[in-house]
């Protein structure tokens, strides 16, 4: 997304200049404006907010998602605190 | 094609007119201000109303658009920046291009936002960054 944005900013002055020399500047400000125009009516058209039931969804799609929404965060058991101490791992790393 | 690289197909574009619509004035700037009589300190504050709008409604924007969902929240967004836009080139003088411009920047905010919001349920949390670049 945020590529879009950047390469917008980056090719947009040319585009402008361009749309400018053909119609004007209020005529670049109308042709940039009918663009996202045209953009919301297809978008409106497709996307829906869950992608369970847009009509493009497949099981296996829908699963991957489902398993990955649920994947446990990385620390997920709390630290063993009664046998830390008598470990003979930890006694080991903190006398070498 | 799979529903969440779809969705990048319609983010990507859309990313790419908000800096296209914002752009746009910088590089006309100069013919505005000879066709409508402005002068540099006038265009100065005309460049400041896009972006104090900005400022002010990115966050109210964004918290409409997590109570309405990504779809209703970007047509609005969509739907109403573009009006501006187009109203930016009827632009008869100073004040109605300030507010013209105003209004744009009001409209502008809270699409990005938003639209991250809309790639996140088709990504797994495993990959959310990635889209989103």
């Amino acid at each position: 997304m945020w590529t879009g944005a950047r390469l917008g900013g980056a090719v947009s002055p040319a585009l402008a200049v361009l749309a400018m020399t053909w119609v004007g500047w209020r005529g670049a400000f109308i042709l940039f404006g009918a663009i996202g125009l045209i953009w919301v009516a297809v978008f409106a058209r497709w996307y829906r907010d869950d992608p369970a039931v847009h009509h493009a969804a497949n099981a296996a799609e829908l699963e991957a998602i489902r398993v990955g929404a649920a994947l446990p965060p990385a620390m997920s058991e709390p630290l063993p605190g009664k046998q830390l101490p008598f470990s003979r791992d930890l006694l080991l790393l903190c006398a070498t | 094609m799979s529903i969440r690289h779809t969705v990048l197909l319609f983010v990507f574009p859309a990313a790419f007119i908000t800096y296209l619509d914002r752009v746009c004035i910088s590089v006309a700037a100069l013919a505005i201000q000879a066709d409508l009589g402005l002068t540099p300190f006038e265009m100065g504050w005309v460049f400041t109303a896009f972006y104090v709008a900005y400022a002010i409604f990115e966050i109210p924007a964004s918290y409409v658009g997590d109570r309405w969902g990504q779809r209703r929240t970007l047509v609005r967004i969509v739907g109403g920046w573009p009006v501006f836009t187009m109203m930016t080139g009827l632009a008869s003088g100073s004040v109605n291009l300030l507010i013209i411009r105003f209004f744009f920047g009001a409209a502008e905010s809270g699409a990005f936002p938003t639209r991250s919001r809309a790639l996140s349920p088709g990504s797994p949390r495993t990959s959310e960054a990635l889209p989103t670049g």
